[in-house]
């Protein structure tokens, strides 16, 4: 279950971590790292689809917000910071791809989906019905454009509000809503093809 | 999360929010991480913290800047569908909000200080220049007039029952300030001049009519005619003039400059009486019974023989003269334009409004179009002109 490690760690909140941090405690941006590393590389995840580029990418991302924290003004959330340096590096690391590829030997999601997250006793139909839903989510996913792809990932996936992936993405919550919409509908589109409708998955089950 | 709205299968938003990775060791990383943070950092941040390049996906949508001048459009487009006899009472309102979005100035201010009058008074747009005095109008408008040229807002004349009897100077003060504000009245440009172009028209005014337009009201809108609307409407009996119609608005239609220029003229007066003529809707694909025969009715208190407006069949014969010419410009073409021509009461065409490529082509054909002379100071037509 992805949640905030935020939850986890209430003692002292992003914005007391980042200034200890600038005043040069290091075990403060440790702690900062631990808290948002799982999203971080989730989110690098479904943008490269590549697990050791995830990998590179976040530590990256810690790395350059490190290197820029007398950079950061405030005046918005630390994490949709460091949300937007992950994104952008993901993106550069995207177009600098001589190719498009649809999907990556070391894909984590595809890995994931070979263990079964169930336990013992759940429906064997069941998991074998949620992989292959699994599968078609990715190769849907993967078909997005970067733009409707990395909204749906932050929003779908990952879990903020419209707002906050308003800021990360430096635009109007409107257009985020109008994009999830768009993504979402495509996704539908994509899963339909397969042939996974709402009855079919019911079904199957 | 906010709403996703639309349904995916289900379990798919399930599998979404709690999607089953491999992951790495997070411990081993952030060790990893704080490991190089005691490096020199090599690597500049560059545009890292600029807003992602994601193009915008096609349809997506683009903030529109809400602005006065929309609820302008909108009051407008809401009086295009108000009932006729409304408006007199639309033209009041949409020249309410026109004079409210006036500000005043200092300067403004000053002068009306200076003039012996503290308030109340129609703010002067900073930059009007008053006429000499020999030109300056008398302030009395005629009722028919405003009806149907529909000016700018006039300011009211003089209150002379605010001027305490006796002080002929604060009499002489308070005159001076009504006639200077007045030419303040015609070089404001209305509010409605930012309307979009297919619901504003264009209705200059004596002193500088190309920055004097008018606002659009049902009435204007109902003399706008559709000629593919009244394809089928036969042509004019005589009762449809009434025996007293009259060019209303004499002064200003003499001192108007419109049949030396395109798009000009006053606002028609209201014409009354055909609601149920769509001159928007109709084309020549769907022709519709003539509307307006019946509606014709003599202006108020007027008194000429020329019939008011010309007859829906005139405007379909004329047009249709020069529709061919008109065709030609968009040979080749697919689109249709709508144009939309101005008459002035001498049957000459004295505007066409068309856009697109050919627009210009389009109005050389219909600018020969002619009419039979008509009383109201001006008419409007709109014509569909599609490829031949």
């Amino acid at each position: 279950v992805v949640t905030s490690a935020r939850q986890h760690l209430p003692e002292r909140t992003d914005r007391e971590l980042i200034t200890a941090a600038r005043e040069g405690d290091a075990e403060a941006f440790g702690l900062l790292v631990r808290r948002h590393q799982r999203r971080v590389y989730r989110l690098a995840v479904h943008l490269l689809k590549s697990g050791a580029e995830a990998e590179d990418v976040t530590q990256d991302t810690f790395v350059r917000a490190y290197g820029a924290l007398d950079r950061f003004d405030g005046r918005s959330e630390p994490f949709t910071w460091i949300y937007r340096i992950c994104v952008n590096l993901s993106l550069n690391a995207l177009r600098s791809r001589k190719t498009r590829r649809a999907s990556s030997p070391d894909d984590p999601r595809i890995e994931g989906l070979l263990i079964d997250t169930h336990p013992a006793g759940g429906s064997p139909a069941r998991s074998s019905a949620d992989k292959q839903l699994g599968r078609a989510l990715v190769d849907g996913i993967d078909e997005l454009s970067d733009t409707l792809r990395t909204t749906l990932v932050l929003v779908c996936i990952d879990g903020l509000s419209h707002a906050e992936a308003g800021e990360i993405l430096g635009c109007p919550e409107g257009t985020i809503a109008w994009r999830v919409h768009e993504a979402r509908k495509k996704l539908r589109g994509m899963l339909s093809e397969r042939g996974f409708d709402s009855d079919d998955i019911e079904g199957k089950e | 999360m906010t709403g996703t709205g639309l349904k995916l299968p289900r379990g798919a938003d399930e599998l979404l929010r709690e999607f089953p990775l491999k992951e790495p060791d997070f411990e081993a990383q952030a060790q990893a991480i704080e490991a190089r943070l005691q490096a020199p950092l090599a690597a500049p941040l560059g545009d890292l913290l600029a807003v992602p390049d994601l193009s915008a996906e096609p349809g997506e949508p683009v903030r529109a800047a809400a602005s006065a001048t929309g609820s302008l459009t909108e009051l407008a487009r809401r009086s295009l569908h108000q009932p006729t006899d409304d408006s007199t009472a639309l033209v009041k309102e949409l020249l309410a909000v026109t004079s409210q979005a006036r500000r005043p100035d200092a300067e403004m201010v000053a002068r009306v200080r200076a003039a012996g009058k503290t308030g109340g008074a129609t703010p002067l747009p900073s930059g009007a220049t008053p006429l000499p005095l020999g030109e300056r109008p008398s302030g009395v408008v005629a009722r028919v007039g405003v009806a149907a040229a529909a000016p700018p807002p006039e300011p009211r004349p003089a209150k002379r029952g605010l001027m305490w009897g006796g002080l002929a100077g604060a009499l002489a003060l308070a005159a001076a300030a009504v006639l200077f504000f007045r030419p303040a009245a015609h070089e404001a440009p209305s509010s409605a001049a930012r309307l979009e172009p297919a619901v504003a028209t264009v209705a200059p005014q004596p002193p500088e009519p190309a920055r004097a337009p008018a606002v659009v009201t049902k009435a204007q809108n109902d003399g706008v005619l559709s000629p593919e609307a009244l394809a089928m409407a036969p042509e004019p009996k005589s009762h449809e003039v009434g025996g007293n119609g009259a060019k209303p608005a004499a002064p200003l239609a003499a001192a108007s400059p419109a049949k030396a220029r395109p798009m000009s003229g006053g606002v028609p007066a209201p014409e009354p009486a055909h609601a149920d003529a769509e001159p928007k809707s109709a084309s020549a694909a769907t022709p519709v019974e003539p509307p307006l025969e019946p509606a014709m009715k003599p202006a108020q208190g007027s008194t000429d023989s020329l019939p008011l407006s010309p007859s829906g069949g005139a405007v379909s014969t004329a047009l249709g003269a020069v529709r061919s010419q008109a065709q030609a410009c968009l040979a080749g073409q697919n689109g249709a334009v709508t144009a939309v021509v101005t008459f002035s009461s001498d049957g000459h065409v004295t505007g066409v409004s068309a856009g697109g490529p050919s627009g210009a082509c389009i109005q050389a054909a219909l600018s020969k179009a002619r009419l039979s002379p008509f009383a109201r100071d001006q008419f409007r037509a709109t014509t569909t002109i599609r490829p031949p």
